[in-house]
């Protein structure tokens, strides 16, 4: 592969799979609400 | 489905990279089978449609449970051919194809082009991608967000989602299939076919290096998981139709889900039938890419300017597991629908050459302005193809031009068709809710 391209292929993929892992996490360690919360 | 089938018959086992590519235009020719089924993709696609609509008709809690296991399958399978792709190096070349290297697929992907930056053509094409693969601009978020409870959280969950589809998509998908179709094929042919086929004119290949038996297993759950991945998108936008026709009209789930597949049925043949002629590739240019674009930008100006940011605002954070970063308010105020609208102007008028400052140049100097025939304008008027058929000497190639022209207008009567008729149906469903007093308006 030329430079360029590594480069920009590893930033770009170790920063997405980042976020998603982060995000992902996030939604794993929420609680989840209770049922009886809907106002209609 | 046909290639979860061929890949427990083992069709592919000993084939060439060449003769898999070409499986797939034999496959798409209703005229031939692959199997002895005669017009064989058209009781595929029947069976598959006949599939998606008893599961519509039968509720999506089904889905759920299979979706739970099956995505992250789906991943998984996904993680080990990624691996696969970023691995192959020049190991696929053979004598046929001797400049084969995944590392020049890996190049082809990821090595910056700044200029298309400036084409209108690859910002309409990123925002149908991204639209569709979010369900945005088809009704299908806005059916779903119809049953989430005004305090249950969406930023946080809509943030998930959305990186997980990046995470696939750019992640893995930029992993699999161009690196491995470069990698036993070659970067020339690549960009000679790369398209919707792609992946199913190279991984049967890349499984029937692995042995019969495992070639078995990997095209099963690959081409069943991408099936199931399929299906649950299909049935993502069966659900719009099945709410509409319920809540106005007072259908039964039945009644709205078999409706949904015949009309489906009605319009989806021709892509299957005329394949070769270019349908499939008129629904998805323009139901596809330049609807999504057109009705994300209607969407994002009626949220922010006619419901209101303020309002929209305060739904988006009530209940949130995260606070949304006060800039997207002005982001989806005045960035988005600008951004879309850039989009839509410059595909629509793009000029030759996606010379702008030649146009604007030759536009005040009296010279008009000369359209691009990749702008949607042209692509409206057919003019590759009109240019395809004036310059054809064969009249075999001119025969088929002529006809692709025909079946191309075709697919258009038919799309505008669906768009009337449902215009009209939410004309009468409005009209109806004035009468039982449901709208003020």
């Amino acid at each position: 592969m030329n430079p360029v391209a590594a480069i920009l292929m590893i930033l770009v993929q170790l920063s997405v799979t980042a976020t998603t892992g982060y995000f992902f996490w996030r939604v794993l360690k929420t609680p989840p609400k209770s049922e009886t919360q809907d106002d209609e | 489905m046909s290639y979860v089938l061929h890949s427990i018959m083992g069709t592919f086992n000993g084939m060439s990279q060449t003769q898999v590519a070409h499986f797939f235009d034999t496959y798409v020719n209703i005229s031939k089978s692959t199997t002895g089924i005669p017009f064989e993709a058209v009781v595929f696609y029947v069976i598959c449609l006949i599939i998606n609509t008893w599961i519509l008709s039968r509720g999506l809690d089904g889905v759920e449970k299979v979706a739970k296991v099956g995505m992250p399958l789906l991943i998984v399978f996904g993680l080990f051919l990624a691996l696969r792709g970023v691995t192959l190096g020049t190991s696929g070349a053979t004598a046929a194809h001797p400049d084969a290297s995944a590392w020049a697929g890996l190049n082809f992907l990821w090595t910056p082009q700044l200029n298309s930056l400036w084409n209108p053509k690859v910002w309409l094409a990123a925002a149908g991608q991204i639209f569709f693969t979010l369900s945005v601009g088809m009704g299908t978020v806005h059916c779903y967000a119809a049953y989430v409870k005004s305090n249950d959280d969406i930023a946080l969950n809509a943030v998930s989602a959305g990186f997980m589809n990046e995470f696939v998509e750019i992640v893995l998908g930029s992993s699999i299939v161009i690196p491995i179709a470069a990698g036993y094929l070659g970067v020339d042919w690549l960009k000679a076919h790369v398209g919707f086929g792609l992946a199913f004119q190279t991984m049967p290949y890349l499984f029937s290096q692995w042995g019969p038996f495992l070639a078995a297993v990997a095209g099963v759950m690959w081409f069943g998981l991408l099936f199931f991945a399929g299906i649950t998108s299909s049935l993502a936008m069966g659900t719009p139709w099945l709410g509409f026709m319920e809540d106005e009209f007072s259908w039964n789930r039945k009644r709205a889900a078999w409706s949904f597949g015949l009309i489906v049925l009605i319009m989806g043949l021709p892509t299957v039938f005329f394949y070769n002629y270019g349908v499939f590739d008129q629904y998805d240019y323009w139901a596809g890419t330049v609807s999504l674009v057109v009705f994300a930008l209607a969407e994002s100006l009626l949220f922010s300017w006619v419901f209101g940011i303020e309002n929209g605002w305060r739904e988006i954070n009530e209940g949130g597991d995260i606070k949304v970063a006060k800039p997207y308010k002005f982001i989806i105020k005045y960035i988005t629908p600008l951004l879309l609208l850039f989009v839509f102007i410059g595909s629509f008028f793009k000029p030759e050459g996606n010379n702008w400052s030649l146009a604007f140049h030759n536009l005040f100097t009296g010279n008009g302005w000369a359209l691009d025939d990749s702008s949607v304008v042209k692509q409206w008027l057919n003019s590759g193809l009109h240019k395809q058929i004036a310059s054809a000497t064969d009249m075999n190639v001119l025969h088929h031009l002529k006809l692709q022209l025909t079946y191309v207008d075709a697919a258009r009567g038919l799309l505008t068709a669906v768009f009337i008729a449902l215009c009209v149906l939410v004309y009468v469903a409005y009209r109806k809710r004035v009468k039982e007093g449901r709208v003020s308006l």
